[in-house]
């Protein structure tokens, strides 16, 4: 009964995406933050936001990670700039779009800042969509989540190649902390990687449709081998990535928490949606090098979201962990 | 990168000269041309003094036979020079790496006037050149080129359209490839002739590079300026093609490096569970085998530019190793990302830059596919259809 809601769910989403960014291919000026900030506040409004939580529809993270990735099919910084709302909105804040900016478990961002106690203290970096924001969803690399205020922004924060309608900035929390509000690592974990999937899943519809534009040697690229096998793998690598999300997404919502499956979903989903992007860039030839051509952009936006986070042989631990390996100790 | 490998002596009699002049280019690339690229990424303007930089420096002339006006030290020279250049970033190397292509198809099949009024000064960095070859509807199939070229008196007039063209808005002189009555041919043409228009193209990657799109209307060539027997330049154009390859291999396989180089680095100054990072498995197991990749393929490198010295084409040799070291680019600066987290896509940093440029090697001189189609020919296989 859930799987029909949710799948009417995200068809709505796709005509309101339809709606919202008609155009947006052709003027790429309109692809901004104030039409992101359009989008969501409709989407939000519409109750889409909050359908994965608990105090919204209730209908879980699976419903979540599928809006995740079908809004970076479309455009990778809706998905992106979601994401907190859809985090925040976990933790009982169902608002619709809300301005909550969130801290990543990247070690880089938790250079500068100390939790301690249920208190977040210092400086948080890479931090997203601080600009609009009063409070930060700060999750730190231990998997503790706390929502704490922002007492004052850096001028000029680090900025990142990718997702670049939305704003990563330095923040400097409130002295007075705030209150531990939930384990969040492992769904952060598990949207990313559907975030992943959707880029990828975007980039293939502009492979496929390129390859049969785009005419040598007297045809369709489409109709020569290499091509038609470029795509056929990058589809498979997006399936079975998809897959797998989804089914540790569902898995969550139906208690069985992993962090390990959360952790191996990011890492298969990352890997294999790069390939797949990388690989449709490829079939664009030297078009997928332009600007005024989209590929490039979910090629940047993928790299992104493997990068926040552990590295990568960090989220390898957690899943060797899970099967038993035992951990060096002198 | 670390120097693990022992000694050998280098297959090519060139080494000596391309070693005995990289440190001085590495000096010059670092104090006076690594400065302008953040500037030339940003607004995609390349700084056309790093021409003259290299000419009054001598690097335009290394690699030319002195009979030419040139240094010496060959094809094995003129690589040492596009990866010192690599390692200020790829966009820089793409608008110099035409000239290097340009100078042999002068040299080898141009006449004594354009030698004299083209390519004696391009060695002094006093003009600046680039190859017209791709259009809008011929990318990788360069035989359906629409570009014309029509007798007039003793000249020609070339009219038609050219996409991806390095040095559109900057060069003073391009090799045209356009069909004649009779085949192809090539035509060195003086950007100053009413009729010639460029316009910047907006790149996602190599931004410090000039790229453009280039429309002649009945552009004026002189006869001198014909480069060889206007109806037989296909092949010439292959072989300048084929020149510019091993460059673009060079080009990659730096990349590769200074990607490697920076992930190692970090992992050097960064800890996991309070030791560096370089000293668990997890680390150096992928980073090792990099290093393997990395070996090969500058072994691959020094054959083909042995082969290329020699007066060999090495077409199949060039072929495979430009499939594998832009492959192989791309897949060492992905793991150096992986491996770096947040520290690998901040903007401005190289190895976010090594990302874009990385990728975009799969596609220029020929893709991996048209690669595939010369070695399956190289091969004496049966032309695939589909």
């Amino acid at each position: 009964m859930d799987d029909d809601i949710i799948e009417s769910l995200i068809a709505a989403v796709g005509e309101v995406l339809d709606t919202e960014l008609a155009g947006l291919a052709s003027d790429r000026a309109a692809r901004n933050r104030t039409t992101l900030n359009r989008v969501l506040t409709s989407l939000g409004e519409l109750g889409y936001l909050t359908a994965g939580s608990e105090d919204g529809s209730g209908l879980g993270l699976y419903a979540d990670a599928r809006l995740a990735a079908t809004l970076a099919e479309s455009w990778g910084s809706l998905a992106w700039a979601a994401l907190p709302t859809l985090l925040g909105n976990r933790l009982g804040e169902a608002e619709g779009y809300a301005p909550t900016a969130l801290a990543f478990p990247e070690p880089n961002t938790w250079s500068q800042a100390q939790l301690e106690g249920g208190t977040v203290t210092g400086e948080l970096r890479f931090v997203l969509n601080a600009d609009s924001a009063t409070r930060v969803l700060a999750v730190s690399p231990s998997g503790a989540a706390v929502m704490a205020s922002i007492a004052k922004r850096r001028e000029s924060g680090d900025s990142v190649e990718g997702f670049s309608e939305t704003i990563h900035d330095s923040v400097f929390l409130a002295p007075d902390g705030a209150a531990v509000t939930g384990e969040l690592v492992s769904a952060v974990r598990i949207l990313r990687a559907s975030i992943a999937c959707g880029l990828a899943a975007g980039a293939i519809s502009l492979g496929v449709r390129y390859a049969q534009e785009r005419v040598q040697f007297g045809h369709p690229i489409g109709v020569y081998g290499e091509i038609r096998s470029i795509v056929a793998r990058a589809a498979g690598l997006h399936r079975s990535a998809q897959a797998l999300v989804d089914q540790v997404a569902r898995a969550w919502d139906a208690g069985s928490r992993s962090d390990a499956d959360a952790a191996q979903a990011l890492l298969v989903a990352v890997e294999n949606s790069t390939i797949a992007i990388e690989r449709m860039q490829h079939v664009h030839g030297g078009y997928g090098q332009m600007a005024e051509f989209e590929i490039g952009r979910y090629m940047r936006d993928v790299r992104i979201v493997g990068a926040f986070d552990a590295s990568l042989p960090s989220l390898e631990d957690i899943v060797a962990d899970d099967f038993g390996l035992p951990r060096f100790s002198s | 990168m670390t120097d693990v490998i022992g000694s050998v002596e280098p297959l090519s009699p060139w080494a000596a000269i391309a070693q005995s002049r990289r440190s001085d280019l590495r000096e010059l690339v670092e104090s006076s041309i690594a400065p302008l690229v953040e500037a030339a990424e940003a607004t995609q303007v390349f700084p056309v003094e790093v021409y003259r930089l290299l000419g009054e420096a001598g690097f335009l002339a290394i690699g030319a036979p002195a009979s030419e006006g040139g240094e010496g030290g060959g094809r094995t020279s003129e690589v040492m020079v596009v990866q010192e250049l690599a390692r200020a970033g790829a966009g820089i190397t793409m608008s110099v790496v035409p000239f290097f292509i340009v100078r042999i198809a002068v040299f080898e099949f141009g006449s004594p006037e354009a030698i004299e009024e083209v390519g004696k000064p391009m060695m002094r960095g006093e003009r600046i050149v680039g190859i017209c070859m791709s259009e809008p509807d011929a990318g990788s199939d360069v035989a359906s080129i629409r570009t014309r070229a029509v007798p007039d008196g003793d000249g020609w007039r070339i009219s038609g359209s050219k996409m991806f063209i390095t040095n559109g808005t900057i060069a003073t002189d391009l090799l045209v490839v356009a069909k004649t009555s009779d085949g192809i041919g090539l035509f060195l043409l003086d950007t100053n002739q009413p009729g010639y228009t460029a316009r910047k193209l907006d790149k996602e990657s190599a931004r410090a590079s000039d790229t453009t799109e280039i429309e002649f209307d009945e552009v004026y060539v002189p006869a001198h300026r014909v480069v060889g027997d206007p109806h037989d330049g296909f092949r010439k154009a292959m072989r300048v093609l084929n020149g510019e390859r091993i460059l673009s291999c060079a080009r990659a396989i730096q990349l590769a490096r200074d990607s490697w180089d920076d992930a190692v680095a970090w992992a050097s100054q960064s800890t996991i569970s309070g030791e560096p990072a370089l000293a668990t498995q997890g680390f150096q197991g992928p980073l090792a085998a990099a290093l393997g990749d990395l070996w090969l393929l500058d072994l691959g490198l020094e054959k083909a530019c042995l082969l290329w010295d020699r007066g060999d084409a090495a077409v199949s040799e060039i072929s495979m190793l430009k499939t594998l070291s832009t492959k192989k680019s791309v897949e060492i600066t992905r793991l150096a990302q992986t491996l770096t987290g947040v520290d690998g896509v901040r903007a401005g940093t190289r190895l976010a830059r090594n990302a874009r440029d990385t990728r975009l090697g799969t596609v220029t001189a020929g893709s991996e596919q048209i690669m595939h189609r010369i070695l399956a020919r190289q091969s004496g296989w049966p032309k695939a259809k589909w």
